[in-house]
């Protein structure tokens, strides 16, 4: 079988399969079980796909992924997410389009802590949206901001999905996660930029009003109170990554051991908040492991069938600059990204565009971002992005689909300029990983 | 009838919750080999590799409660845009090929179990380990999914909710 044959066969019975609604799991378990007869000897392909799995799932690596989505749930469930949404909103004092900066504000530490993109969008649109259109804002400058910090969770540590596609691409799993931090700072000083912006030349979208003055004594106290704590678990997880003193998976582990002793300090550490963590991390875990399961045996049908290989040089023999092979790959994951799941998306393109990218000179650290940033923006992608639904599950009544595609577009193109700029700067991604090797 | 089913729900659920005990105990173990080794100690090995087989004992003990949560992600686009009758029909073949799928991995898992049994394979990591006990894991696992699926496949509920999106 040609190498375009094999290739068409593997995506396209993944692809039928997944847009039959087949469980994204299933669907490569599925894939996996024909390909693996056809292409991996017969009833011993299938051995081999159970084989696969077992070593797959066994594998130390994946321990930080439980562990971070453990401790985003830890935050969200105890209520610490909130206390620092609060301390911020309260720190900001009067300024135009003030909610909105709190909602990037808020929603940068909560992302960060919560490494929840979801559940990101899900607290901020139903804390902040009724607030901001309560107050006059326009749906753009209210459901916009949401959209776009909901999506930093994915670049800035911990992200669980970091730690996957390191996984997947077998990239350093620290250096991938510590990667993210300055672009992340950047996206949202960008997103900052951009409300300053829209305030200025339409000043009615997002009107001013007055909040009671505190004093800086009080500021401090709420600073050193409600934000600290929490933001020095984050620091603290990131630091010891970037210095080398832990592991992710150590980092991880120690991540959610503080959450744990802060809840317990600030005496909200319930059974019912701790079952119910447990349950948002492992319902997510288990989700993403079944996907793993199946994941070995998937890039090694494309590697046997000669798929990956004959497209490698059949794209490098097309005599495009890298960019523009960059370029390409990046499209094709915006394209998936408005049908698809980010694991899905993950699991086909990364066997084929992490090899490619090494051909093509890229840094895989710096690439593993690039394609985080796609999958950041799949989540805002129309017509299937995941954070649209969220958000239009939030929402007031009323509230059309539409509304919320146009008020995300501006943020998404802030992400746009970030890849921009990582690419005429790629030390913005890679200096604090060169730190730590 | 009745009895047996709720045995059988029962033992999804208690499955689900070791799976979900075995997350906080991920974090005691790291901790406690970080802490100790850093006072001087060397923590057992043995951690290690438990908590490599936990990853797995997890993924599969907890399986069957995600496929009836409806805990997997999924897209619908074709389900979404069909009549309820037509969408009641492919969400049921949908249910019913995962019930395959499931089968097939069961019945070649319990294959690979019993040949490593006759054999005396050995999992080799910090300690030798039958690997009949690990694999096991496995065709246990994707049978009670595939009971699961088969419930949505011939059972009154869907799958499918008919709402387009991805869902998780």
């Amino acid at each position: 079988m040609a190498w375009f044959e094999a290739l068409a066969l593997l995506l396209g019975m993944v692809l039928t399969l997944m847009m039959l609604g087949t469980p994204v799991a299933f669907a490569f378990l599925g894939a996996n079980i024909v390909g693996a007869y056809i292409f991996m000897g017969g009833e011993r392909g299938i051995g081999q796909l159970i084989n696969n799995g077992f070593g797959a799932m066994t594998s130390f690596a994946l321990v930080p992924i439980p562990l971070f989505l453990l401790m985003g749930e830890l935050f969200f469930q105890t209520g610490l997410a909130a206390r620092v949404f609060n301390g911020v909103d309260k720190l900001l004092g009067r300024l135009p389009a003030r909610l909105s900066y709190v909602t990037v504000g808020g929603g940068t530490a909560f992302a960060t802590l919560s490494g929840s993109s979801m559940g990101s969008t899900a607290l901020l649109g139903s804390l902040m949206l009724p607030e901001m259109l309560k107050r006059g804002y326009s749906k753009l400058m209210a459901i916009g901001p949401i959209l776009g910090t909901g999506g930093l969770a994915i670049i800035i540590p911990p992200s669980a999905l970091a730690v996957l596609l390191a996984t997947f691409a077998r990239i350093d799993v620290g250096a991938l996660l510590i990667a993210g931090v300055i672009p992340g700072l950047i996206l949202a000083g960008l997103y900052a930029g951009l409300i300053f912006i829209l305030a200025r030349l339409n000043p009615d979208s997002a009107p001013a009003y007055d909040v009671v003055e505190m004093a800086w004594g009080e500021r401090i106290k709420i600073f050193f109170v409600e934000l600290m704590p929490m933001i020095a678990v984050v620091v603290i997880v990131i630091t010891v990554m970037v210095s080398g003193w832990a592991t992710p998976t150590e980092a991880a582990a120690f991540g959610c051991f503080g959450v744990v002793l802060l809840a317990a300090l600030y005496r909200c550490l319930t059974v019912s908040a701790f079952v119910a963590a447990c349950r948002g991390a492992l319902r997510v875990t288990l989700m993403a492991f079944l996907i793993i399961f199946g994941s070995a045996t998937f890039s090694q049908l494309l590697a046997f069938s000669g798929a990956s290989s004959g497209f490698i040089a059949w794209a490098t023999s097309m005599d495009a600059g890298p960019y523009v092979m960059l370029a390409v790959m990046f499209l094709i994951l915006l394209l998936l990204g408005m049908f698809m799941d980010q694991l899905s998306m993950m699991l086909l393109t990364v066997p084929i565009f992490f090899p490619l990218a090494g051909q093509l000179g890229f840094d895989a650290i710096w690439f593993g971002l690039i394609v985080l940033l796609a999958l950041e923006i799949s989540f805002t992608t129309p017509p299937f992005g995941l954070l649209l639904f969220v958000m239009k599950g939030v929402a007031p009544p009323g509230t059309t689909m539409r509304e919320i595609y146009v008020a995300g577009f501006p943020f998404i193109s802030c992400i746009l300029v970030l890849v921009l700029l990582l690419v005429a700067f790629p030390q913005l991604a890679l200096f604090l990983p060169n730190l730590g090797r | 009838m009745g009895a047996i089913i709720r045995v059988y729900d029962g033992i999804v659920v208690a499955l689900a919750v070791i799976a979900g005990a075995i997350l906080p105990t991920f974090m005691i173990i790291i901790v406690y080999q970080v802490i100790w080794r850093n006072i001087g100690f060397q923590p057992s090995a043995h951690l290690f590799t438990f908590t490599e087989y936990g990853l797995l004992f997890m993924t599969l003990l907890g399986g069957p409660w995600l496929v009836r949560e409806r805990g997997h992600v999924y897209i619908e686009i074709v389900t979404a845009a069909l009549p309820d009758g037509l969408r009641a029909i492919v969400s049921r073949f949908v249910s019913g090929l995962c019930v395959v799928i499931c089968l097939i991995l069961a019945v070649k898992g319990v294959d690979i179990a019993l040949t490593n049994f006759f054999s005396g394979e050995m999992d080799v990591r910090s300690l030798y380990f039958p690997r009949w006990i690990l694999i096991s894991s496995i065709p246990i696992g994707f049978a009670l999914m595939g009971v699961e699926f088969a419930r949505f496949t011939f059972g009154r509920e869907l799958l499918h909710s008919g709402e387009a999106g991805i869902h998780e």
